[in-house]
């Protein structure tokens, strides 16, 4: 018997089409590296394309190249208000009481990203891995951060580092104050994450098998036992001695009890930036620093703006002339000077998207300079939500797991950065101005970038994570 | 009509899709319009649906992504799957009513319109989290509307634009 195919409902070309849309329907929601670049091969055309639309931005030019002189006059300026900002921000990385510098190299680094193994590893780009092993303490000025995993093959002078909020993290941990008279100081060990209460946002560490109960608002500082024969792994822990890990708090789980954990004064999640590596014993050897290559000329592409915005109001950002075959990857950050214009959301083989500050989801780690003699703090992880009509604002969510209770009463005036800690963005490049409240929690915020900002035709493209990635030295 | 006035006749759809968006661009930012702009990419695409040959719809769709991406930050699957889908439901309608006509034409613009906007919102919810993403109804069908009537007033105009006339139809 004869199959008739009916005619006309699933034609060849037919199913062949609807096989194309589902494809690109996947393709779109869950991107495929592979098969992204091979589309992107086939729009290599668009390149030629938008040069068509360049009459209109001539509409424009006069205001255009007004901005960028405007910006341009006053970018020495910002640019070094920027390295002051780098520096102070390196120095508050570095332990600030002498008993916790005696006897300890100091190898200043940077966390780069997040370890593809979960948010507990973070990858670290140091001024030198010589003399550096698995083991090592890392910390972050007074606190305890975690240790050395591994050090990475390559020129990069890359380590991982696992955080103490691993659930295999342990490490020993004692009661610093107050401590009755004549007791013991608590002693007890610390590692992984504590239960939350419902609802709950900050983070805190769990306190494991402590000698007795603690004071609650007591600080807790790292205090390794003295075990003879100690673990070759275990031979630097010593040095981690009198880093705090947090102050004792108290979670109500009902029925009269309590949980006991530490509230830890930094933002494991986002708010990690600069770190010290405490690379062996050594007496009165200054700390080796990186290097502040945020400006240096050789980490950063020259582009032109292809379009001055998207079609449609939904999206705000720009498509520039440079592409993957040029260095450009996606997360690298575009720049004027030492404004952040955006992050380049796709690296197309000759041409990119970018993505502008006011493109809603754009995440940034930022990094808050005070008023007053506050050093600069990395506050974390923002996500633009906009721009406000009314005055041109960029509006952003902050999720504040720490508080910032140590600097003073009310809302705080802060200049954003950049921050460490997202790959393909150096630190230091100017975000605006805004207010920070204090608490923990899920802020709104408003920061106002400088006027003009986002104008600019001529930009850079960041290339220090692709050099980096490629074996070249970062200078 | 030879297929070299064809090609030059499809080189051109491209040159107009372009300096369409373009224009629609300009109106999101330039002029002012924010979210009320009119999907002007979307209306050429529905009105040169109802006036090409067929076979030639889907064609059309794929030029207007071509276009749509050289002015746009949004993923080119994304862009492409829209179009077509588009350009799919347009060809799928042809056999049925005439999408050349105003009633269909500009229904099935703001219905383009509105399913676009939506499914570029949905693609960057997938690939980065709705953290900040919000829907405005109100925007969405006031861009409707303007797409709508876009389509009402000019889309018998756009499929005229100089330059096209050997890709339209000559008999139904």
């Amino acid at each position: 018997v004869a199959v008739r195919r009916p005619r006309g409902i699933l034609s060849r070309t037919r199913t062949m089409f609807l096989v194309l849309l589902f494809g690109l329907l996947a393709l779109s929601l869950k991107p495929f590296a592979p098969l992204e670049r091979a589309l992107d091969l086939a729009f290599v055309p668009t390149r030629v394309l938008v040069e068509l639309a360049s009459p209109l931005g001539w509409l424009r030019a006069a205001e255009v190249r007004a901005a960028e002189r405007e910006l341009f006059a006053s970018d020495a300026a910002a640019r070094e208000r920027a390295e002051r900002v780098l520096a102070a921000e390196q120095r508050a990385a570095l332990p600030s009481r002498p008993e916790l510098c005696a006897g300890r190299r100091r190898v200043h680094g940077e966390v780069v990203r997040r370890g593809r193994e979960g948010l507990d590893r973070v990858i670290v780009r140091l001024a030198t891995t010589d003399g550096v092993e698995p083991g090592m303490p890392v910390t972050a000025g007074d606190v305890f951060v975690g240790r050395v995993a591994r050090v990475e093959p390559g020129a990069a002078r890359e380590v991982t580092v696992d955080l103490v909020t691993a659930a295999d993290f342990f490490v020993g941990a004692v009661q610093e104050e107050p401590e009755p008279a004549g007791h013991e100081p608590c002693r007890a060990v610390v590692g992984g994450l504590a239960p939350r209460a419902q609802g709950e946002r900050a983070i805190h560490l769990a306190l494991h098998n402590p000698s007795r109960r603690p004071a609650l608002g007591a600080r807790v500082v790292v205090r390794e036992p003295d075990l003879p024969g100690l673990l070759e792994a275990d031979r630097w822990s010593k040095l981690a001695d009198g880093f705090e890990l947090g102050t004792v708090a108290a979670l109500d789980v009902g029925g009269q009890s309590e949980l006991l954990r530490l509230r830890p004064r930094l933002d494991y999640e986002a708010g990690l930036s600069q770190v010290v590596v405490l690379a062996g014993a050594a007496r009165g050897a200054p700390a080796q620093e990186l290097a502040i290559d945020t400006f240096e000329r050789a980490n950063w592409l020259a582009a032109r703006a292809l379009t001055a915005g998207d079609v449609t109001a939904a999206r705000s950002g720009r498509r520039i002339s440079a592409g993957a075959l040029h260095g450009v990857r996606a997360g690298a950050a575009v720049a004027f000077g030492s404004r952040l214009i955006g992050v380049v959301a796709h690296a197309g083989w000759v041409a990119s998207d970018v993505q502008h500050l006011d493109d809603a989801g754009l995440r940034l780690a930022a990094l808050a300079r005070f008023d007053g003699d506050a050093p600069p703090r990395a506050v974390g992880e923002i996500v633009s939500t906009g721009r406000r009509r009314a005055d041109g604002a960029l509006e952003f969510l902050w999720e504040a797991r720490v508080a910032l209770d140590d600097l003073g009463p009310g809302e705080l005036a802060a200049e954003l950065f950049t921050g460490s800690g997202r790959e393909g963005v150096p630190r230091g490049l100017a975000i605006g101005t805004t207010s920070l409240p204090r608490g923990i929690g899920t802020h709104p915020i408003a920061v106002r970038p400088e006027p003009g900002a986002e104008r600019p035709r001529h930009l850079a493209v960041w290339l220090g994570a692709a050099r980096a990635a490629a074996g070249e030295e970062r200078p | 009509v030879s297929s070299r006035s064809r090609a030059l006749a499809w080189l051109l759809v491209l040159v107009w899709f372009v300096w369409i968006l373009a224009f629609q661009g300009w109106l999101a930012r330039g002029a002012g319009f924010g979210r009320l702009t009119p999907d002007l990419g979307s209306v050429f695409l529905v009105s040169l649906a109802g006036t090409l040959a067929r076979r030639d719809v889907l064609l059309a769709a794929l030029v207007a992504a071509l276009a749509r991406k050289s002015l746009s930050i949004d993923p080119a699957a994304a862009i492409l799957f829209g179009m077509l889908a588009l350009g799919g439901v347009a060809h799928a309608l042809r056999s049925v009513v005439e999408i050349g006509g105003p009633f269909w034409r500009t229904l099935l613009s703001c219905a383009g319109a509105v399913g676009f906007s939506l499914w570029l919102q949905l693609v960057r919810a997938a690939r980065h989290g709705s953290t900040g993403l919000e829907l405005e109804p109100g925007a969405l069908a006031w861009s409707a509307v303007a797409s709508a009537l876009v389509a009402l007033a000019l889309g018998g105009f756009l499929v005229r634009l100089p330059g096209l006339s050997p890709l339209r139809r000559t008999a139904w």
